[in-house]
């Protein structure tokens, strides 16, 4: 009989995100106080506004932790073992800097960095120290994403000829905003583009190789406001991808997203609804859509892959690598979309 | 009496004889009021003579330019064959109004899917995935390539003028003919229609109409492709089509296509940017009188 294996120890650093999104909150505190294999043991800060920094303080209290004013002390703490980070983007670095010099995993909010140099300089420190760094893109954990991958690997539908995703979003960027939803401010594709672009490398294994878009300002009255992009990809293969992405906010959607996926192969088609499985209910004045999980959610999934990596006991579920092609896909398609261009990777 | 003089029945003329004028010709018979009035042959044009309302002329592109100034002395409503790849400029400036053959904007799906956009519900169209996969089996050539269902229906529900087109494509196997064909097209305010056509290599069906506005988004899935080629929804477009634009001419409001020009310029970049693999920039202008390569 093996022994059985302590939690894992979690600081969560920082309740924060561009704009009103607030990611810790939202989905990756959630996930790790449920998970049976992580414990929270501590909340802190790295560069946080007041008001930042007072809803680490309020959820430190909910959850019975200490607040720790100091963020070095925080993951010093020989009880920790992983960094939950979700600090803004100027501080991303210097936080893996000091996690990786503590010996200290990483679990970090998404898009990792804004910067192929900030996301090499982060790949670099883990790797020096040994630890992991996981960003997380957890929707292509998804039970529809995971089981598409599966049956692509199996050949289900012969050799993959095209992938058609649609990401749009249509409610605020957060819960909070739901009634009066906000751009992103530092523009949706950097916000979004990850998700499905990682989600089709993960079904696929295919890096992208060609990038053209556009974007623009169409939903919030700014034609600054970068809400929405398309993309037509080519893949390694010469695979064809084409993937819109953005936040359109449609009052009444059925699901709040359409996030979905059409793969085309020699021998067939797959259509991958990645809202599936959900209850439809028309009824309360509004027809609407509500998902539920067979299994267990995305971040959850990938908090198991965590585990099981940390543990030695499984492979590296995302790492920087993934994060450096999806914010390349990003950065190319911002470029494509500027100038007209087709944009080599 | 001509027919024309006549208002309970009308007097239509067919101008050469093709798979579009025998369903022309099966939709007139269909249709109350309206009379086939002369048959003409394309090489007949100075023997067109007669008193007519309309004339529906099945001809490659050429051949309708070489006509438009006849036509333009009838001074008379004509329903053409859409010409692929060109435009018969002969109509720039005025005369008869020229109206295009599409019935693939007068299938259901398609007038469902224009009548919520003209509905307002989705406000501006921001998006167009047209999906149109699975029609028979040949390879994309000639005007095929040129994707016109999917590209025009896109158009016509992103109602802008294209700026870029960006095409991408599968080979059929062992063959330098293209068999699916993926094009993204920019339009002047901003939109992006992605448009699919072709056949998928399992020989299935695959088709969608998806538009995202500013106001809103619809889905439309089909069992059957947006472009009729045979059966009752090719006699049904056909015929709706006729309908269409007789009502116009019966009062005396023929919407003349205005958008030919737009239509073959995307036409020719989609040909092109599959040959260079870059984007190409469109040139309205350039593409008048431009053939098919």
């Amino acid at each position: 009989m093996s022994e059985p294996q302590q939690p894992l120890g979690v600081v969560l650093v920082g309740y924060d995100g561009a704009g009103t999104q607030n990611h810790q909150l939202d989905m990756y505190e959630p996930a790790f106080a449920h998970h049976p294999r992580f414990v929270i043991r501590a909340v802190t800060d790295l560069g946080a506004s007041e008001g930042r920094v007072e809803i680490s303080r309020r959820r430190a209290q909910a959850l019975a932790v200490p607040y720790i004013e100091d963020p070095l002390a925080a993951i010093a703490r020989p009880d920790v073992d992983l960094v939950g980070a979700c600090v803004g983007f100027d501080h991303r670095v210097g936080l893996v800097q000091m996690a990786a010099a503590e010996g200290k995993h990483v679990f970090i909010d998404k898009p990792m960095a804004l910067t192929i140099q900030e996301v090499e300089a982060i790949s670099e420190l883990v790797s020096a120290a040994g630890v992991l760094c996981v960003p997380a893109h957890h929707l292509r954990f998804k039970d529809p994403i995971r089981r598409a991958a599966e049956s692509l690997a199996q050949g289900t539908i012969g050799a993959l000829e095209s992938v058609h995703a649609d990401f749009i979003v249509t409610s605020g960027a957060t819960r909070a905003a739901a009634e009066n939803p906000e751009v992103w401010p530092l523009g949706e594709l950097m916000n979004f583009v990850v998700y499905p672009v990682d989600s089709i490398r993960a079904m696929t294994g295919l890096e992208v190789v060609r990038v053209h878009a556009t974007r623009g300002g169409f939903f919030y009255g700014g034609a600054d406001d970068e809400d929405f992009g398309v993309m037509s990809l080519t893949l390694e293969g010469g695979v064809i991808a084409t993937v819109t992405v953005g936040r359109a906010p449609v009052a009444g959607h059925l699901d709040g997203l359409t996030h979905r996926y059409r793969i085309v192969g020699s021998g067939g088609d797959l259509m991958v609804d990645a809202n599936n499985p959900a209850a439809i209910v028309h009824g309360g004045g509004r027809s609407r859509r509500i998902p539920y999980v067979t299994q267990a959610d995305s971040v959850t999934v990938l908090l198991d892959h965590l585990a099981d990596a940390i543990a030695g006991d499984g492979p590296v579920p995302v790492g920087p690598g993934d994060a450096r092609a999806s914010l390349a896909v990003t950065l190319a398609a911002r470029r494509a979309a500027d100038t007209g261009a087709v944009v080599d990777l | 009496m001509p027919l024309s003089d006549n208002k309970d029945v009308m007097g239509i003329a067919l101008v050469g004889s093709g798979d579009v004028n025998d369903r022309h010709a099966a939709a007139v018979a269909a249709s109350p009021g309206v009379q086939i009035a002369g048959v003409f042959d394309l090489d007949d044009k100075d023997q067109m003579s007669g008193s007519f309302d309309a004339l529906l002329v099945d001809a490659e592109a050429p051949q309708l330019a070489a006509l438009a100034p006849a036509f333009e002395r009838m001074g008379v409503p004509v329903l053409a064959e859409t010409p692929t790849g060109s435009v018969p400029s002969a109509w720039a400036g005025g005369g008869s109004a020229l109206v295009m053959v599409r019935p693939h904007r007068y299938t259901p799906g398609a007038l469902t899917v224009k009548s919520v956009v003209a509905g307002g519900d989705l406000g501006s169209v921001v998006l167009a995935r047209v999906v149109d996969l699975g029609r028979g089996s040949e390879n994309l050539s000639g005007e095929r390539l040129a994707g016109t269902p999917a590209v025009d229906l896109a158009r016509w529900l992103v109602d802008d003028r294209p700026v870029s087109v960006y095409a991408q494509g599968h080979r059929a196997t062992g063959s330098d003919e293209w068999r699916y064909v993926n094009v993204m097209i920019r339009f002047d305010r901003g939109a992006t229609a992605l448009c699919e056509f072709g056949t998928t290599a399992d020989g299935g069906t695959n088709n969608e109409i998806f538009l995202q506005g500013t106001h809103g988004a619809m889905t439309l899935p089909s069992a059957v492709g947006f472009t009729p080629e045979s059966g009752p929804s090719q006699e049904v477009a056909f015929r709706r089509q006729l309908d269409d634009f007789v009502d116009q001419v019966r009062h005396g409001r023929v919407v003349a296509d205005s958008n030919v020009d737009f239509q073959a310029a995307v036409e020719m970049a989609v040909v092109r940017s599959l040959a260079s693999g870059d984007v190409v920039t469109l040139d309205i202008e350039a593409a008048k009188g431009g053939r098919f390569p």
